[in-house]
């Protein structure tokens, strides 16, 4: 671990060691005890830009209202086939693309810290799921219909 | 303040501020969000480093020195 390479993590992942990738949080500890003030500075800077960005914060959206949302997604046709691949790939993986696409909508919005009452985090996470369905209509939601 | 940072992070670029979003709000790993944005880790850390750096430069006044 180098002073600049304690500076480059500090920079991308903020100012809280325990959010920095597993693999170099033993060194930065280690570079952290033998030059304190300094990492104590590099931190310091981070953390306040970290304080300043958690100003805001988006809109959060439970899982139930995710399957709420594809649940009433337009449908297409699926191959039965097909269906049971769709019903596990799209479990974690639509999660983490809606929640990604909440974010985005919801700052493209302009909209603050603001209740699950709005209708933009919906939109915006319909407008994410529109980017998954397969363009030939082949796939269909239908499948994930009667899951818990 | 929260409306400041809304408009400071619509104004990043699309890939830096889905990075931001992935890792500094929705709190993923570094793994983790490469996996979710189909990148390196290195382009990763790139992406963070730059958006981290116009958000600190659009809320200047925001950030204690």
């Amino acid at each position: 671990m180098t002073p600049e390479r304690f500076e480059e993590l500090a920079e991308a992942y903020g100012g809280a060691v325990a959010r920095w990738p597993q693999a170099e949080r033993e060194a930065a500890a280690a570079w952290m005890t033998a030059q304190p003030e300094a990492a104590r500075q590099i931190l310091a800077r981070a953390e306040a830009l970290d304080a300043a960005l958690d100003a805001w914060r988006p809109v959060h959206v439970s899982h139930a209202l995710l399957e709420q949302v594809v649940a009433q997604a337009p449908r297409a046709p699926m191959r039965r086939a097909a269906a049971w691949i769709w019903r596990g790939a799209l479990g974690a993986g639509l999660a983490a693309a809606c929640a990604a696409g909440l974010m985005m909508g919801v700052a493209l919005s302009g909209v603050g810290a603001t209740t699950a009452e709005t209708t933009e985090p919906v939109s915006a996470a319909m407008t994410a799921y529109e980017g998954l369905t397969d363009t030939s209509g082949a796939f269909s939601t239908s499948a994930l219909e009667g899951q818990a | 303040m929260g409306r400041r940072v809304a408009q400071a992070m619509q104004a990043l670029p699309d890939r830096q501020r889905e990075a931001v979003a992935l890792c500094h709000y929705q709190d993923l790993t570094n793994i983790e969000a490469a996996a979710v944005m189909g990148v390196s880790i290195e382009a990763l850390e790139s992406l963070l480093s730059r958006g981290r750096r116009a958000l600190r430069t659009a809320l200047a006044d925001m950030v204690a020195s």
